[in-house]
């Protein structure tokens, strides 16, 4: 009595006729040595072997990089409900659908609009004072909304408060978002803040 | 005979581009979207002080340290630290292939007049700065700000949290005040 000659891609039956199947075998595997850790990831038309990436959305805007304030707004002073501007010539945006809106045609952020859904929102803001003030910064929406947390610099805060922001906020549909200033008190001219702003300040929003 | 699958299909799921064909809990293949949960903050530290003094002299170009005894670590193995200058205070942190954003917060107390530090995440392998630059102060519970970084590691580097101005000596210190110090690596890749 013979084997059975039923093959399954490389792989043979045994003298008992079972199949001991590698993936290799597999004909919606195209696969290539594969190293320790590493998956099985869909492509659209095959399972291929690599690396696990994972789905972090997350937005990064304010690197450090060196630009005047006085390049993100034609205003001259610096006042309540104004919006805060942050300077990133790359920002690091993995946020599928959202976009990011810039001043004119520099590099100064003035907005952001996200797709609907859950949010961490961070935001560290610094500006130059003119004498011991106070500035409040909280993140409010096109119909001027307020959508985040507070937070607060300065040497002479009338508030407790952070000088973090950092909020959860859940967004039931696209919602455009601006970083607004909500109290303040000898905050230096647009002329005087220099790279301050762009250099100090960050903003980060983590899809969750 | 013992008859198997020509084709990796799970039940009735179709899978989507990017999704991952993993082993769920009942030991059979399940098709998933890969999501990071145990190891998705790469370190992380809730550091308890003890009172410590530096002066000015010790701080300029010398780097923020913690303290890890009471460090919550959750590190997937691409982040290892390094002794400071100060024996248990760890100064560097050596993060390997990857990319991650570094978030980081510090605070001080005013030794004696207000003063303010500036700090920012450093690069000791190739002498590059990243990320913005935080303040401490002038003051002792205020701006007390946030270093946000992005890092995109094709190699192992190591990093700090380098101190690139003052005006004033300052404390750490925490008896009785608010702790507010935190380093974490997140992975994001």
């Amino acid at each position: 009595m013979s084997h059975n000659t039923y093959k399954i891609g490389t792989s043979e039956p045994d003298r008992e006729g079972d199949i001991a199947v590698n993936t290799t075998s597999l004909s919606d595997i195209t696969e290539t040595t594969p190293l320790s850790g590493q998956v099985l990831t869909w492509s659209g038309s095959a399972w291929t072997n690599s690396s696990a990436t994972f789905a972090q959305e997350f937005m990064l805007i304010g690197q450090g990089e060196t630009n005047a304030y006085s390049n993100s707004t034609s205003a001259t002073t610096i006042s309540d409900g104004d919006t805060l501007h942050l300077y990133d010539t790359s920002p690091i945006n993995r946020i599928t659908g959202s976009t990011i809106q810039k001043y004119l045609t520099t590099d100064w952020v003035t907005s952001v609009t996200l797709p609907a859904g859950n949010y961490i929102i961070m935001a560290s803001y610094e500006v130059e004072f003119s004498a011991s003030g106070y500035m409040s910064f909280l993140f409010k929406d096109s119909s001027n909304n307020v959508v985040s947390g507070r937070g607060a610099i300065g040497a002479n805060l009338p508030e407790n408060a952070s000088g973090y922001l950092q909020s959860y906020r859940e967004f039931t549909s696209s919602t455009t978002i601006r970083l607004t200033i909500t109290n303040i008190s000898n905050v230096a001219t647009v002329a005087n803040q220099g790279n301050t702003p762009a250099q100090r300040s960050s903003i980060m929003f983590w899809k969750v | 005979m013992t008859y198997k699958t020509t084709q990796a299909k799970v039940g009735t799921f179709t899978p989507a581009p990017q999704q991952v064909l993993g082993v769920d809990g009942s030991g059979g293949f399940a098709i998933a979207t890969p999501t990071r949960t145990d190891f998705d903050i790469a370190y992380s530290a809730d550091p308890e002080f003890a009172s410590w003094t530096g002066t000015a002299d010790l701080f300029l170009n010398a780097e923020l340290d913690w303290r890890t005894a009471n460090a919550a670590v959750y590190n997937d193995g691409t982040v290892t630290t390094s002794a400071g200058i100060y024996g248990q205070w760890t100064a560097n942190y050596t993060l390997g292939v990857g990319e991650y954003i570094c978030h980081a917060r510090w605070a001080y107390r005013s030794r004696t007049t207000p003063g303010t530090i500036l700090w920012r995440l450093y690069n000791e392998t190739d002498a590059t700065y990243h990320g913005n630059t935080a303040r401490i102060g002038p003051y002792q519970n205020n701006a007390a700000q946030t270093v946000h970084a992005y890092l995109n590691l094709t190699a192992s580097k190591t990093f700090s949290f380098r101190v690139t101005s003052y005006t004033a000596a300052v404390e750490y210190y925490t008896n009785n005040y608010m702790p507010c110090i935190h380093v974490k690596f997140y992975r994001v890749d």
